[in-house]
């Protein structure tokens, strides 16, 4: 038995973004994205599907927003009302490729979240200059300008961001996360 | 860690083209370590295609998924086929590594980042993380307990399955205990010294066709549940009001307390009572649901209004949501949960068969040769196990094999 909280409110909360972005990996659309996430967990509210027994609920979460993602995609390209062929056989081919690139999208999907995890630690005015740096591209006086701090301060708040994040890398004993935030601060120098 | 922090470093040199030979050596030596290594190496340094995905994935927000969760759940809506598939097995296919594209990997990982930056700092997007009113409660979507087993849900969502469970003790929550006794056909709900008060802890209790159980809460009510029923209950009464929600068939022998009136919600009505036995009948899926009141004075309430109803009365409400007496209501049996059999007259073998796999959840094949006979007698019985109830169904051109595993009946000739 896994003694990971199996709430499912709280496992929306901890996990929606990965498994949206997931989602979206294999639909490329995000209206449809949302809805095969949104169907697990109405399973699971419903308790149709019981999470009791899963082992390690985020492989469990990966593996049925996948699931959900081939139902919708059914759903799309082959109406119940008649059976196309090709439609069928496209289906088949795209279950093949999600199947085969699963871990590949699932490593993408936690990457992601692993950055935005450390993104999200930081004090709320440390995200803000780490965002307008490094993502807007904008400039130490503009964005001294635009928060209405010194230059001196938006320098060193941001130096402060950067180091924070690598040393939560480091308590996670992360070095996915230490390399991604490394990564961030030599590409954008 | 230090081994770690210098491949990080490495991989920084490799994706700026900044790596020495002896960098590149030690680095194929990790990245051939395992195989999350490899495909780790592969997502920051190829695959630029992902950028345009990024982009699109930009507009999603929390609020609108929780809509969509909410709305499912309630409107008992799905968004996809009504069955999931099983998850086929997979086998990780590791690529060969393409050629590194430099470039292209400091991009992909500026709108990886950038992807989670554009939405994530606004504050809006934090408040819409939490939905406003509340979690919605699941309990009331219109569907029956699955087939098989009887179900405790705790208040943190495990489950228990009491009928593989002897008698003692099933889950402890804050100083409330509950235990299986009476030989596996009764839950009971107790105090204990140790733990802190339980405040607002919920459990749910499912009963599937084939199966009934009793329930004793907290406060010293009587409960039993008949076939395809199910009840949410606090596993402490601790407000005013002592509220539970039934779907089904409950019976209720209410510990009499004046001062906290008893409360049982169902879909289609509430019924309010000081102390009496009464029960509830409203299965998802019937037009109707009943109430028969065995002593004592209950009210039932639902959207049109409210009546009284007094010992060895019983009072049908409709959808529309009229509360009618009905004088021929058949009190003795109802109050012994005794409506134990599905009623298929009018059906031929075919419609009846479906009804049925659908009142245990089950799904059902056709032989290509079943012929859509009569279905003969109309009465069986709802309390048995689906493969004793199909045994006694069994004819000389109708035979049954319950695949238990796939969740499917077969019926052939």
């Amino acid at each position: 038995m896994s003694h990971e909280n199996l709430d499912p409110r709280s496992l929306l909360d901890e996990h929606w973004e990965r498994l949206q972005f997931f989602a979206f990996t294999l639909l490329d659309d995000k209206d449809l994205a949302s809805d095969a996430v949104a169907d697990v967990f109405i399973r699971i509210l419903k308790h149709e599907n019981s999470l009791a027994e899963v082992r390690n609920i985020q492989q469990y979460l990966y593996g049925a927003v996948r699931n959900s993602c081939y139902n919708v995609l059914r759903k799309k390209l082959v109406p119940a009302s008649l059976a196309d062929p090709a439609a069928l056989e496209e289906l088949s081919a795209v279950e093949e490729k999600w199947a085969a690139e699963h871990e590949q999208n699932v490593i993408r999907a936690e990457m992601r979240e692993m950055l935005a995890t450390l993104i999200r630690t930081l004090p709320a005015q440390q995200q803000e200059i780490i965002c307008r740096r490094y993502f807007n591209n904008e400039k130490i006086l503009e964005i001294a300008d635009k928060m209405g701090l010194s230059e001196y301060q938006v320098r060193t708040y941001g130096e402060k961001a950067i180091n924070q994040m690598k040393i939560n890398a480091l308590k996670a004993d992360s070095w996915q996360g230490l390399l991604l935030v490394v990564l961030l601060q030599d590409l954008m120098r | 860690m230090l081994d770690e922090t210098r491949i990080a470093k490495l991989l920084v040199k490799l994706v700026c083209r900044d790596l020495t030979d002896e960098g590149r050596v030690e680095l194929d030596s990790w990245r051939a370590a395992s195989a999350q290594n490899e495909v780790f190496l592969q997502m920051v340094t190829s695959d630029a295609s992902i950028i345009d995905d990024l982009k699109v994935f930009m507009g999603m927000n929390k609020a609108s998924l929780l809509a969509k969760i909410d709305a499912g759940v309630l409107e008992n809506r799905s968004f996809s086929e009504p069955e999931a598939l099983p998850v086929p097995l997979y086998r990780p296919s590791i690529r060969r590594l393409k050629p590194y594209l430099w470039g292209a990997a400091a991009v992909v990982l500026v709108c990886l980042i950038l992807t989670y930056l554009l939405k994530a700092p606004g504050k809006e997007d934090q408040t819409a993380m939490t939905p406003a009113g509340g979690p919605t409660d699941p309990f009331y979507s219109r569907n029956a307990p699955d087939s098989g087993s009887v179900r405790l849900t705790l208040g943190d969502g495990a489950t228990r399955y009491l009928d593989s469970m002897k008698d003692g003790v099933v889950a402890r929550q804050g100083n409330m205990q509950a235990s299986v006794a009476e030989d596996g056909k009764l839950l009971e709900y107790v105090t204990t010294s140790a733990g802190q008060t339980s405040s607002a802890v919920y459990n749910i209790l499912t009963v599937p066709y084939g199966a009934r159980f009793k329930l004793l809460l907290s406060d010293g009510t009587k409960v039993k549940l008949n076939v395809g029923s199910s009840i949410k209950y606090p596993v402490a009464f601790t407000g005013d009001k002592r509220v539970v929600e039934v779907t089904g068939e409950v019976f209720f022998d209410v510990a009499p307390d004046s001062h906290h009136p008893f409360i049982v919600r169902a879909h289609k009505e509430e019924v309010e009572v000081l102390g009496t036995n009464f029960v509830v009948s409203d299965y998802p899926g019937e037009k109707q649901a009943k109430v028969a009141v065995g002593s004592g004075l209950v009210r039932v309430r639902n959207g049109g209004g409210s009546a009284q109803i007094r010992s060895s009365q019983g009072v049908n409400i409709g959808e529309g949501g009229e509360i009618r007496v009905d004088p021929n209501m058949d009190l003795s049996s109802m109050l012994a949960l005794k409506e134990e059999y599905f009623n298929f007259d009018g059906l031929d073998q075919k419609e009846a068969l479906t009804k049925l796999a659908e009142s245990y959840h089950m799904r059902i094949l056709f032989d290509d040769k079943i012929k859509n006979s009569p279905f003969g007698s109309g009465n069986i019985q709802r309390d048995l196990p689906i493969k004793r109830l199909l045994r006694d169904l069994e004819l000389p051109d109708l035979h049954f094999e319950v695949r238990m595993q796939e969740n499917t009946i077969v019926v052939t000739r």
